[in-house]
């Protein structure tokens, strides 16, 4: 090999590794995150008290010990694997869609479960023999699920079109959301709260249980995403490179649309509709790691995770006393951080 | 401590002189005695162990006497008095939303009263959605006292209910807003109880059956049934919301009238237009006033009511929102049978006021000699020990 | 580079259809050994890209049969086929954040070439020398201009050292050096390796500069087929492409067309001088 191939080789080999580096980073940023999330809230349990309640939690009290394995560690928990999700389906759609702004919630699952949701809050159906406390997220996934099934179907029918996908989900966010209106119409002042509190998102309804369906849905479809990460890799060279190598695009899409759709369903159905993580968690990720999906598909689900525990610690730590909705903070958060990575004009990584 | 005290001073200030020795000793033994006594009068009375059933259905089990509680709304704290009136809020370590978000005036007696009261911390503000389930535990009480249905967590806030519990706070549901005609005394009966003041209670609950009983007698002799709005917060929201199906709602059925929302509404309160409200055209008006004094001096729409304001203010603020065309026409109007009554008789257990208002409005004649007006002041100074400030109940003025 | 056996590749009566539409009727290629290069010309509309695809198995052709050393196309597995057979379409890789270099590990992991990690950077090296991409290996596609990026498709056809080589329009985005210089390279490689190629073209200079045969396609018809100088007639260049041309020889043996003037509709023959 020539010195200018050894060069060539080097490089990317340099390339990768510096990747490696980022995605350990961001798995570290995780971690203090984590941190910060826990040792945040309105009872007086610092970091200390955090780290020795976590190794040995027989060191608190009784009530510390409720507070920080029942309450902080399942919603610190949450915010990661949400976040992940959000992040991996977000990922995902925007390859398969070749749309920077799309999201998982383009295709409409979350007004989808909005809708769900608004029914569970204003016609409060009693579906026996579900206990009463799981009726709204089982009705947001029901619904959640449903649309993913409309568009999968439309996908299979339409010969998996970009544009045919695109345009449906949006139609079918417009359905939802006339639909949920009319449910607010004949809903009265409690009811309309609850559900607007609910669609801004918020972790502290989440408990043990939601944590582990959220991870349990996450570890089991990642392994997929990662199955395909050369697809997704050439599909960025451009749809008809990949077909002429004969990848299956129409399959490739439907596959990852089924993916994003339960993931995001998941997702939200315990949480309400947290926005912007599927959307900036992805780019960010893409700003520092390139379009491999070697990297970027474990980097964005990284990144979506380390933005929604940010958001979980600010929305708890901002003002004293008082917690802010988590979906506000997902916006304030994920969004100047994106214009601050853009506007440094550093080299494409 | 305060026997102790006073006998040592005794002592100091007994005889002088030998005889103290023989007399000091055995007067000793008496002051060691009377020691003994006091202390044993200040030891803590034995736990006991109750179990109860809730108005949610629940059967808890709490241990008496409860030193440490919460309650979810400020707007209780007028029935602890009626329990506890040497001190309401003892042992209150937290509320949700403070006292003057439904009777400013009452609080501020309170404040003064009891200095200590100011101190109360909140652990939420207006909505079950804000209340954080960690300041609740810090705040290490025996018993949560939260309403089925009123402004905090509600029965099914699962979560909530199982942290607390599992950090030993026992979860009680009391009711004045949901069912008020049949939960408003066993939720009485219920608070007594938990909180060791069942006389109280029951004194206040029998008052509450014999005024009840009275206005039952004297609805046999009543022979119209008169159709009837309720409206909720008038000139607050759009017109119209009505009450049906809970709140002041069945008190119109109970008192042998018929409300006109309750064909209609699916629930508690719905949204009626003026259009049904003219076509119905009610016998009687009634509106749930929920406008502040301040509000009212500002000029502002919703009818007012409660702390601060003059019996004719309240009158003439009720003229001016009736004043609107739209009302001018309906028969309840014209006829001078429209009345406004404080709004936050919706959610207390002294709705009694409420239901006496009702019976006296819907039944004129044979009600004639029923005063509301003076049952609410013997509420408030002979149950509830605070002074009665501002108006409570109105109508429209005499022409 | 390797060494093939003898490849060979025919086509016959091979139709196609995009739903009810039929664009392509009973085409039958001459049958072409390793080592030979067919132009497809044709206006546009013609179908040579129809055809690219039923070649390049994007698409079923709905009757005849395309055979590679003999094996019914059909009858070969996917992933054989597309390690054997590389398509560069006539759209380069799409402008992104993605590197050549990226790209081409991805192509060669998507197709599972049976080539160790060391063989495969030998060759991705010498695909990138051989055009002229080393120093931009590493540059994100989206700085490249569109000639390079072609370059870059080109490559990605390359990197599995096909039997048959389709090319649709290689040289569209390209200057007047690395058209040339393009057609020099694939020619000398077949001529090398011995594999098949089959380009379609526009440019009709090029097309008998580099190509052994010529497949002239017209409305989904095969007009001639066969050696340039039978192909290529006045008479069909102005048939076909409705042009005034004279066919001479060049010093070194070569068909020159000199494309003199567009022919008006209703003309046919050229005016008799």
């Amino acid at each position: 090999m020539s010195d200018a191939d050894g060069a060539l080789h080097a490089g990317y080999e340099s390339l990768n590794r510096r990747r490696t580096a980022l995605l350990a980073l961001l798995a570290l940023g995780i971690l203090i995150s984590l941190l910060l999330d826990l040792q945040a809230g309105p009872a007086d349990l610092g970091l200390l008290d955090v780290l020795r309640g976590l190794l040995d939690p027989e060191h608190l009290d009784l009530r510390r010990q409720i507070i920080l394995w029942q309450v902080r560690l399942p919603d610190a928990l949450i915010a990661l694997a949400v976040g992940a999700a959000l992040g991996l389906a977000g990922v995902e759609t925007q390859t398969i869609l070749d749309n920077p702004l799309a999201s998982p919630f383009t295709l409409g699952v979350s007004s989808a479960a909005v809708l769900g949701a608004s029914v569970a809050i204003v016609l409060a159906p009693v579906l026996t023999p579900l206990p009463e406390a799981f009726t709204l997220p089982v009705l947001a996934l029901a619904f959640a699920l449903g649309s993913g099934v409309v568009i999968l179907l439309v996908v299979r029918a339409g010969g998996a079109a970009r544009e045919t996908v695109v345009l449906f989900g949006i139609a079918l966010v417009f359905l939802c959301n006339a639909l949920t209106a009319a449910l607010h119409y004949v809903a009265d002042a409690d009811s309309i709260q609850q559900i607007v509190f609910w669609t801004i998102g918020n972790l502290t309804r989440a408990g043990w249980t939601e944590v582990w369906i959220v991870s349990a849905c996450l570890l089991l479809l990642l392994p997929f995403s990662l199955r395909d990460v050369w697809l997704l890799t050439l599909l960025r060279g451009g749809e008809a490179q990949a077909r002429s190598l004969g990848v299956d695009v129409a399959a490739l899409r439907t596959k990852v649309v089924l993916r994003s759709c339960l993931l995001a369903a998941f997702a939200v159905c315990f949480v309400g509709t947290i926005g912007f993580i599927g959307l900036v968690g992805p780019h960010i990720a893409r700003l520092m790691l390139g379009e491999d999906h070697r990297f970027l598909v474990p980097g964005a689900a990284l990144c979506g995770a380390l933005l929604l525990s940010l958001a979980s610690f600010l929305s708890k730590a901002l003002l004293p006393g008082v917690i802010i909705p988590v979906g506000i903070l997902t916006a304030v958060v994920g969004v100047p951080v994106m214009l601050g990575l853009l506007f440094q004009r550093r080299r494409i990584p | 401590m305060v026997a102790g005290r006073s006998i040592r001073n005794q002592v100091h200030a007994g005889p002088q002189g030998s005889g103290v020795s023989l007399l000091g000793r055995l007067l000793r033994r008496g002051v060691w005695s009377g020691l003994l006594a006091a202390c044993l009068a200040a030891l803590p009375v034995k736990a006991e162990t109750i179990r109860v059933t809730d108005l949610a259905g629940r059967e808890v089990v709490l241990t008496k006497p409860v030193d440490r509680f919460i309650v979810s709304e400020g707007r209780y704290i007028p029935l602890l008095a009626l329990l506890r009136p040497d001190n309401p809020v003892e042992g209150l370590v937290g509320m949700m939303s403070p006292l003057s978000w439904t009777e400013p005036a009452v609080e501020a007696q309170l404040f003064e009263r009891f200095p200590d009261a100011r101190e109360i911390p909140l652990f939420g503000h207006r909505t079950a959605d804000s209340v954080s389930v960690e300041e609740i535990i810090l705040l290490a009480p025996q018993v949560a006292i939260f309403g089925l249905s009123d402004h905090g967590p509600g029965a099914k806030a699962a979560e909530l209910i199982r942290l607390l519990e599992a950090s030993g706070t026992a979860v009680v549901f009391i009711d004045f807003r949901l069912d008020p005609l049949n939960n408003t005394l066993p939720s009485l009966e219920l608070l007594g109880r938990i909180l060791g003041a069942e006389q109280r209670a029951a004194a206040y609950a029998d008052f509450y059956r014999e005024r009840l009983a009275d206005i039952d007698r004297r609805l046999a002799d009543a022979t119209e049934e008169p159709t009837v709005f309720l409206q909720a917060h008038p000139g607050r929201f759009e017109c119209c919301w009505g009450m049906a199906d809970g709140m002041l709602g069945p008190f119109i059925g109970r008192l042998g009238g018929r409300n006109i929302a309750d064909a209609v509404a699916p629930g508690p309160t719905a949204q009626h237009t003026a259009e049904f409200l003219l076509t119905e055209n009610p016998d009687v008006w009634i509106g749930s006033a929920s406008g502040t004094a301040e509000e009212y001096r500002e000029g502002a729409p919703p009818v007012a009511l409660g702390a601060g304001l003059a019996p004719a203010e309240a009158a003439e603020s009720l003229r001016r929102y009736l004043s609107a065309p739209e009302f001018q026409v309906l028969d309840a109007v014209r006829s001078g049978r429209a009345h406004s009554i404080w709004h936050n008789f919706y959610n207390s257990p002294f709705n009694i006021v409420a239901v006496e208002a009702f019976a006296k409005w819907l039944h004129p004649e044979a009600f004639a000699d029923l005063d509301p007006q003076d049952t609410l002041e013997r509420i408030y100074t002979e149950f509830i020990g605070f002074e009665l400030e501002g108006t409570y109940l109105g109508s429209l003025p005499r022409e | 580079m390797t060494r093939f056996g003898s490849p060979c590749l025919e086509v016959r009566g091979v139709s196609a259809a995009y739903g009810r539409r039929q664009v392509l009727f009973d085409i039958d290629l001459p049958r072409l050994e390793g080592g030979s290069v067919l132009g497809l010309l044709g206006p546009n509309a013609s179908g040579k890209s129809t055809l690219m695809r039923c070649l390049s198995r994007e698409m079923a052709a709905a009757g005849g049969s395309i055979l590679l050393d003999g094996h019914e196309q059909r009858g070969i597995a996917h992933r054989q086929w597309h390690s054997r057979v590389a398509s560069v379409p006539q759209s380069p890789p799409a402008p992104s954040a993605l590197r050549p270099v990226e790209l081409m590990w991805s192509t060669a992991r998507a197709l599972a070439l049976p080539l160790s990690d060391a063989q495969l950077r030998e060759r991705i090296d010498a695909t990138f020398a051989a055009l002229g991409l080393r120093e931009l290996a590493l540059a994100p596609l989206q700085t490249l201009s569109g000639g390079k990026r072609q370059l870059v498709g080109l490559a990605l056809g390359l990197i599995r050292d096909p039997q048959l080589l389709l090319l649709d329009e290689p040289t569209s985005a390209l200057d007047l050096h690395w058209r040339l210089a393009v057609l020099e390279l694939v020619r000398k490689r077949v001529a090398e390796a011995g594999g098949i190629v089959v380009a379609a073209l526009h440019d009709l200079d090029l097309a008998v500069r580099y190509c052994d045969l010529i497949a002239l396609i017209e409305q989904g018809r095969l007009v001639g087929a066969g050696p340039p100088q039978e192909v290529l007639t006045p008479q069909v260049l102005a048939r076909v492409y409705r042009v005034e041309a004279e066919i001479r020889s060049t010093p070194d043996g070569r068909l020159g067309i000199d494309v003199l003037r567009p022919l008006s509709d209703g003309a046919g023959l050229p005016h008799t001088r």
